[in-house]
C-alpha cells in the first residue's frame, strides 16, 4: 500500500531524512521508534505533505501512485490520515461542522454524493462510542480549549469518521496519562482490519503494548538502521537509545 | 473640556521671531542646518501652533499653552552648583543643562568616560568636515509635527553626545535638564544623541524647575541614532513645576540588531507632552517602552508614541500606565506602523489607566495601521477605578483606607519602574512616584 | 508553499458574482443639486410643508459644510452637480398581487435569490422592497396593522402620519449631523417607518431589500424606526446590488429610538457592487446609523455583515442615555481586491449603569484597506458605565492593510472600559490541518474565516446567518475549480 523508497528531505536546507526505505502492506501496523530529532516527525509531515519539506530525492507511492505531486488535501481524499502531534485549533468552527465538510469532500471525491444529515449524525454517534469520546467535545470548536489528552482522542475520532487507508500517528502517545492512553490504542485497535494499515510513531514503548505493532522500525540519523518485530521494542525499551547511538554512530551527520 | 474655547494661533509671533534672531539661531554655525531651518519655518508657517483641530493634537490644544505672551530669551539665570547638587543622584557623571543650554560649571563631569564625546551642538555643528550638519534634522520627514518644525526652526543649541563606534559605556549619564528664570520663554533646545555601532548607553534624562517664576514653554527636541548592534537605554524623569509646559519629542532610529529601551515617567508639571517616534531600520532591532504618568489637578499629560516597522523581523513592546487624580487629563496615542516589507514584525502594545477623581479624564487612541500580512500584532488598553476588593482586603489587614490605596497604586506603578536596569535611579523613581500618588 | 499563495491569489481576487442590471423603466431628473430639485422632490412625492421647510434648512446647511476627510479612505472628488437626485419606476396603477409587479423587478429579486414569493410563503417575513427609491410592494401589512405596528414606506408615513415623523425625524441625526447626512436630510429619496407601539413585540422580523438601479442616481435612503415603551422589534436590511461601471453615491440615513424598556435589533448585511479588480466603478457607502437609548433598561443593538461596496464610511452608534441601558455592536467587514472600508461605531455613554459591547472582525485581501475607527466616550455622570470592545483583523496576502483606529475618552472615575485588538495572518497551519482531513484550501479558508467571525455571526437572525455565511465565502471565493 505505502511505498517509500530512498526518501530524502530538507528543512531550510539541513538534511533531515537520508534516504529512507519503508514498506507497509494491507493490514499491517507498523511501529516507527527513535530518540528525539531522528526525524520521525518529519516522516509523518512529508506523507502527509505539509509545506516546508523539501524532497530532495526518492518517491512515496501511495497504492502504486506517487503522492508527492498531490496537495495534502488530495492526499487526505486518497485515504492518508494523519493524527497531528500538536492539533491545530481552529476558533468557531464546529468539530460536526469540520467533520461533514471533510466527510462530504471525500465521498465527493468518490464519486458519491453527500452523506444524509440522518446517516452522518448516525456514523457520529457510532463513532463517539467507539472512541469513547465525550459528545460534548464534538459540539465545540475544533480542539479549541481541549486539554492535550482530548485534543488526542479527537484525532483518533476524526481518524474514525473518515476511516482513512493509511493512518498515520505522530506521538499520539505523548502527554497522556495511562488511562487516556488505553483508550486511544483501544480505539486503534477496533479500527485495524485486514484493508487498512497503521503507521504508529512513538518515543516509547508504552503505546505499543497496547497497539501490538507488526513490525518495528528504529529511526535514527535519518534513516531505518534496525526493523524487526514487537520484541525489538521491548530490547530498546531495556536498552535506550544509546545503544542505537553507539552502533550507528558511524553514520555521517 | 469642549468647554474651553480654542485660543488663537500665534504662530505669527514666531514666524517673525524667526527673522529677528537669525544672528543666534543654529543655523549661523552651518550652512546646511539654516536652509533646514528655512525649510522647517516654512512648513510651520502652513500648519501654525497645532490645537483640538490637527488629529494629532485632538486631545492636547497647544494654544492653551503657547501664546504670545512668551519671549524667545529671557534675563540671565545666576545659579550654581549648590543650587541643583541635590538633583544629582547615584554618582553619575551629571551633564547640567540650563535652559536648553549645556553649563559646563554646573555639571558633575569627573565620571564621564574620556570615550564618550559631550559638547555643544552648536561646536558640533561648526566644524564643517563632520557632515555632523547634513545628519541634522534628517530623521523627519515631511510629516514631522508642527511642534519639531518649530523647535528646528528656532532652535540655538542644545547638547550633542557620541558613544564611539565598539564602546560599552558602563556607567549611567545623567542628563539634568533645569527650567530657571523670571520671564516668560520659549526655549526650542535640540539634542542629538548618538551611539556607535556595537556601542552601548543608558542615558537617563531628568527635568527639574530651579528658581524658576514664571511660566516657561519647553519644545524641545532630541534626535537619537541607535547604530546597528548597539544598546540605548533611555530613561526619562519629568517633575517640573507648576509653571512648565513642554513639549518633548524624541525622534528615535535604530538599525540592525539595535536594542532601544525606554523609560518616560511623567510626576509633574503644567502640561506635558511627550512623542517618542521610533524607526525601525534594521532588522533583528528590539524595542521596549514603558511610561507611567500621574496626572493632578490641573494637569495635563499626553503620552504619544509612534513605532515604525520598517523592515522585517523586528519586536516592539509598549506599555504606558496612567494614574489620573481628581480634575487631571490623562493622554495615550499610541501607534504601530507596519510597512508591506515588514514581514514577521511581532508588535505589542498596551495602555492601563486607574481614574481616581470625580473630575477625571482620561483620553486614549491606540491604534495599528498594517500593511504586512506576515504579522503578530496586538493592542489594548483598560481604564478603571482602583480595585475595591483589593482596596478592602487591605483595610481588614489593619491598613487604612489612604495607606492601602497609596499601596495598591505603588504596585501599579512597580511595574514600570522596575523596567529600569540602573538601580539609583530606580530608588529615585520609587521614592518620587510615592511622592506624587498621594 | 507556492501553491497556498497561488489559491489564495485567486481567492483573493475574485470578482463580484452577483453583477447584472435590470432595465426598468424610471422617472429621472436631470443631473444637478440646487433648491429647485429640492421642491421638485418635495412636490413630486407630494409632502405636506414641513417636510419642504425640513429639506430646505438641511439643504442651505449642508452648502456650508466640507466633505469628511479623516477616515482611512481614498477616492477622487465627488461632483455633486453630476448626480441625480429622484428616480423612481414610473408610477403604475395600485397593486393588488404580486401578478402586477413588473416582471422585469420579479425576475431581478429572483437572481437574488430573495424573491417576494419566496420571502412571503417560506419565511414570514414582511418585505418592503425598495427598488431605487420608491417603494413598490408592501406585505403583511395588515397582520401587523392588527397589531397597531406602523411598518410603511417612509413617503407613506410622511402623509399619514407627520405627528409621529415630526416627533423623531432628526432626533438622533439632526440634519446638520454631517455631511452626507446633511445631504440626505435635503434630498433623501425614500425608505422605511416602523413604529411598535407600547408593550408589542413584533412578532416577525421586518425586512427591507434597498437596491440601487438606475445608472447615475444616488441612491438616499431613510429609515426610522421606533420602539415604543417595552416594546420589541428586530429589522433586517440586505442590499446586493447590479454592476456598474460609475461609481455611486449611497448615502443613507437610519434612526432608532428606543423608549423605556425596548429593544431594537437592527441586522445589516451589505453587498452593494465592490467595484472590479482594478478598483474600477463600485458604490460609494456613506452611511449614518444611529439609534438612541431614550429610556432607562432599552437596548439597541446593530449587527453588520459587510462585504461589498467600493467604499464603505459607516458608523452604526449608540447614545446611551436611560439608565441601565445597553449598546451593542457587532460586525464583520470583508474588502477584497482594490475595496476600501473604514466602518466601526460610537457608543456615547450618558445614563448611570450603561453598558456597551463592540465586536469587529475585519478581514483584509487583495489590494483592501479595512480600518475599524471606534469611540467609547463615557461622560461625566455616567456612573458605573461599562464597555467591552474587541477588534480583531485578519490578513490575507501582502498587499493589504488592516487598521484600528479606537478612540476612547473617559470621563467619570467610574467606568470600566476595555478594548483589545488584534492583527494577523491566517493560519497556514489550520488550512494545512482542514487540508489534512480532505478540504481543499478555498474550502478551509472559508471555513475558517466563517469560524473567526462566529461570535458577530451568531447574533444575526438564522436564514440571515445562513445568507451571511455564504457570503463571506463567496466574497473570498475565486475561480478555484
Amino acid at each position: 500500500m505505502l511505498e517509500i523508497k530512498n526518501l530524502q528531505v530538507s528543512v531550510e536546507g539541513k538534511e533531515i531524512l537520508k534516504g529512507l526505505n519503508l514498506t507497509v502492506n494491507k493490514g499491517e501496523v507498523h511501529a516507527i521508534m527513535g530518540p528525539n530529532g531522528a526525524g520521525k516527525s518529519t516522516l509523518a509531515s512529508v506523507i502527509a505533505g505539509k509545506q516546508d519539506y523539501e524532497v530532495t530525492g526518492g518517491s512515496i507511492l501511495f497504492n502504486g501512485k506517487d503522492i508527492l505531486e498531490l496537495s495534502p488535501d488530495e492526499r487526505a481524499k486518497e485515504g492518508v490520515f494523519l493524527a497531528f502531534q500538536y492539533p491545530i485549533e481552529i476558533p468557531g468552527v464546529s468539530t460536526i461542522n469540520f467533520l461533514k465538510t471533510a466527510v462530504n469532500e471525500i465521498r465527493q471525491h468518490k464519486g458519491m454524493g453527500n452523506m444524509e444529515a440522518k446517516e452522518f449524525l448516525a456514523m457520529l454517534k457510532e463513532k463517539q462510542k467507539l472512541v469513547q469520546i465525550d459528545t460534548n467535545l464534538t459540539g465545540r470548536s475544533v480542539n479549541e480549549g481541549f486539554s492535550g489528552g482530548e485534543k488526542k482522542r479527537n484525532e483518533i475520532f476524526q481518524m474514525a469518521m473518515l476511516n482513512p487507508q493509511l493512518a498515520v500517528l505522530d506521538e499520539t502517545d505523548s502527554g497522556l496519562d495511562i488511562d487516556a492512553l488505553r483508550i486511544v490504542a483501544e480505539g486503534v485497535n477496533k479500527l485495524r482490519n485486514k484493508n487498512n494499515a497503521f503507521l504508529v510513531i512513538t518515543h516509547y514503548q508504552r503505546l505499543l503494548e497496547y497497539i501490538i505493532p507488526d513490525f518495528v522500525h528504529v529511526l535514527y540519523n535519518g534513516q531505518i538502521v534496525k526493523s524487526g518485530t514487537k520484541e525489538l521494542a521491548l530490547e530498546l525499551e531495556s536498552k535506550g537509545y544509546d545503544w542505537i547511538k553507539k552502533e550507528f554512530s558511524e553514520i555521517p551527520a | 473640556m469642549s468647554a474651553v474655547a480654542t485660543k488663537k494661533d500665534t504662530s505669527a509671533k514666531w514666524l517673525e521671531q524667526f527673522e529677528l534672531t537669525a544672528a543666534n539661531r543654529l543655523g549661523a554655525a552651518n550652512a546646511a542646518v539654516l536652509e533646514k531651518q528655512q525649510k522647517a519655518i516654512a512648513g510651520f508657517a502652513e500648519t501654525g501652533i497645532p490645537d483640538k483641530k490637527v488629529e494629532d493634537y485632538k486631545y492636547t490644544n497647544i494654544r492653551l499653552y503657547l501664546n504670545d505672551e512668551f519671549a524667545l530669551k529671557g534675563a540671565a539665570t545666576r545659579l550654581r552648583q549648590s543650587d541643583v547638587r541635590h538633583l544629582f543622584f547615584g554618582g553619575h557623571a551629571t551633564i547640567v543643562m540650563v535652559n536648553g543650554r549645556f553649563v559646563q560649571e554646573l555639571s558633575s563631569l569627573k565620571n564621564l568616560p574620556r570615550e564618550v564625546i559631550v559638547k555643544n551642538l552648536f561646536t558640533v555643528l561648526k566644524a564643517t568636515d563632520t557632515g555632523a550638519g547634513r545628519e541634522f534634522n534628517e530623521q523627519f520627514d515631511e510629516k514631522a509635527s508642527p511642534m519639531a518644525m518649530l523647535n528646528t526652526a528656532l532652535t540655538q543649541d542644545g547638547i550633542s553626545i557620541t558613544v564611539p563606534a565598539g564602546y560599552d559605556c558602563k556607567g549611567p549619564l545623567h542628563l539634568l535638564h533645569i527650567s530657571s528664570g523670571t520671564d516668560k520663554v520659549l526655549y526650542n533646545p535640540r539634542h542629538v544623541i548618538k551611539v556607535g555601532e556595537g556601542a552601548s548607553l543608558t542615558l537617563i534624562e531628568t527635568y527639574r524647575s530651579v528658581e524658576l517664576t514664571e511660566k516657561t514653554f519647553i519644545n524641545s527636541v532630541t534626535e537619537m541614532i541607535v547604530e546597528k548592534d548597539a544598546t540605548l537605554n533611555n530613561y526619562i524623569l519629568q517633575e517640573e513645576d507648576a509653571n512648565v509646559s513642554q513639549n518633548n519629542v524624541h525622534q528615535v532610529s535604530v538599525g540592525t540588531s539595535g536594542k532601544f529601551n525606554s523609560v518616560t515617567v511623567s510626576l509633574d508639571g503644567k502640561m506635558v507632552r511627550n512623542d517618542l517616534n521610533v524607526n525601525i531600520n534594521g532588522e533583528n532591532s528590539e524595542i521596549h517602552m514603558h511610561g507611567l504618568f500621574v496626572v493632578k489637578d490641573g494637569q495635563h499629560i499626553d503620552n504619544h508614541s509612534l513605532v515604525s516597522h520598517n523592515v522585517p523581523n523586528c519586536f516592539s513592546n509598549e506599555l504606558y500606565k496612567g494614574i489620573i487624580a481628581d480634575g487631571g487629563t490623562g493622554v495615550f496615542n499610541g501607534k504601530i506602523f507596519v510597512k508591506q516589507d515588514a514581514q514577521k514584525t511581532n508588535a505589542y502594545q498596551s495602555n492601563k489607566n486607574i481614574l481616581m477623581g470625580e473630575n477625571s479624564t482620561m483620553n486614549t487612541k491606540p491604534q495599528l495601521e498594517i500593511y504586512a500580512d506576515d504579522v503578530k500584532c496586538s493592542h489594548g488598553t483598560t481604564t478603571g477605578r482602583i480595585d475595591e476588593e483589593a482596596l478592602f482586603y487591605l483595610q481588614t489587614r489593619g491598613l487604612n483606607e489612604n495607606v492601602a490605596r497609596k499601596v495598591l497604586l505603588g504596585a501599579f506603578a512597580t511595574e514600570i519602574s522596575d523596567t529600569v536596569k540602573d538601580t539609583a535611579f530606580r530608588v529615585l523613581l520609587e521614592e518620587r512616584i510615592q511622592v506624587h500618588i498621594v | 508553499m507556492a501553491g497556498s499563495d497561488k489559491i489564495l491569489e485567486e481567492i483573493t481576487t475574485s470578482e463580484y458574482k452577483y453583477g447584472f442590471t435590470s432595465d426598468i423603466e424610471s422617472d429621472t431628473i436631470p443631473a444637478g443639486l440646487s433648491e429647485d430639485v429640492v421642491r421638485f422632490i418635495s412636490a413630486k412625492k407630494e409632502e405636506p410643508e414641513f417636510m419642504l421647510e425640513y429639506r430646505l434648512k438641511a439643504y442651505r446647511h449642508w452648502l456650508t459644510m466640507k466633505e469628511p476627510n479623516w477616515a482611512h479612505v481614498k477616492f477622487p472628488a465627488i461632483d455633486y452637480q453630476s448626480i441625480s437626485y429622484y428616480s423612481a419606476p414610473k408610477k403604475q396603477k395600485v397593486l393588488n398581487s404580486l401578478d402586477e409587479v413588473d416582471p422585469e423587478l420579479l425576475r431581478t429579486f429572483e437572481k437574488l435569490g430573495i424573491s417576494l414569493v419566496e420571502q412571503m410563503r417560506l419565511s414570514g417575513v414582511a418585505v418592503d422592497a425598495v427598488l431605487d427609491s420608491v417603494s413598490v410592494k408592501t406585505t403583511f401589512k395588515e397582520k401587523l396593522s392588527e397589531l397597531g405596528i406602523i411598518f410603511c414606506s417612509f413617503s407613506e408615513a410622511v402623509r399619514k402620519h407627520p405627528e409621529l415623523i415630526k416627533k423623531y425625524m432628526g432626533s438622533v441625526v439632526p440634519p446638520g449631523d454631517n455631511y452626507f447626512a446633511a445631504l440626505n436630510s435635503a434630498v433623501f429619496s425614500d425608505g422605511s417607518f416602523c413604529y411598535i407601539p407600547k408593550g408589542v413585540r413584533c412578532p416577525m422580523e421586518l425586512s427591507t431589500y434597498f437596491r440601487i438601479n438606475s445608472a447615475g442616481t444616488g441612491q438616499f435612503e431613510r429609515t426610522l424606526i421606533v420602539a415604543d415603551e417595552g416594546a420589541y422589534v428586530s429589522y433586517l436590511e440586505g442590499c446586493t446590488a447590479p454592476m456598474r461601471d460609475e461609481n455611486q453615491l449611497h448615502a443613507a440615513v437610519v434612526e432608532i429610538v428606543a423608549h423605556k424598556d425596548a429593544e431594537v435589533k437592527y441586522s445589516t448585511v451589505q453587498n452593494w457592487y465592490p467595484g472590479n479588480k482594478e478598483g474600477k466603478g463600485g458604490i460609494y457607502n456613506f452611511v449614518t446609523k444611529r439609534g438612541i437609548c431614550l429610556g432607562d433598561n432599552s437596548k439597541i443593538s446593530w449587527t453588520q455583515v459587510e462585504t461589498g461596496s467600493a467604499i464603505t464610511w459607516k458608523y452604526p452608534s449608540v447614545i446611551l442615555k436611560g439608565n441601565y441601558s445597553v449598546g451593542e455592536f457587532y460586525s464583520i467587514a470583508v474588502t477584497n481586491n482594490m475595496q476600501q472600508a473604514d466602518t466601526g461605531t460610537k457608543m456615547t455613554h450618558i445614563g448611570k449603569n450603561t453598558k456597551s459591547t463592540i465586536v469587529s472582525k475585519g478581514i483584509a485581501a487583495g489590494k483592501s484597506n479595512n480600518s475599524y475607527r471606534g469611540l467609547v466616550r463615557i461622560n461625566k455622570g455616567a456612573s458605573k458605565a461599562r464597555n467591552y470592545s474587541q477588534c480583531d483583523s485578519l490578513l490575507m496576502g501582502d498587499r493589504c492593510g488592516a487598521h484600528t483606529f479606537p478612540y476612547i475618552e473617559i470621563n467619570d472615575k467610574t467606568a470600566i472600559v476595555e478594548h483589545e485588538a488584534t492583527t494577523s495572518k491566517i493560519g497556514e497551519d489550520q488550512i494545512f490541518y482542514c487540508n489534512q482531513r480532505g478540504i481543499d484550501t478555498e474550502k478551509a479558508i472559508g471555513l475558517i474565516v466563517n469560524g473567526y467571525c462566529r461570535e458577530v455571526l451568531n447574533k444575526l437572525p438564522m436564514e440571515f446567518a445562513v445568507e451571511a455565511q455564504k457570503l463571506l465565502a463567496v466574497s473570498l471565493e475565486g475561480s478555484v475549480g
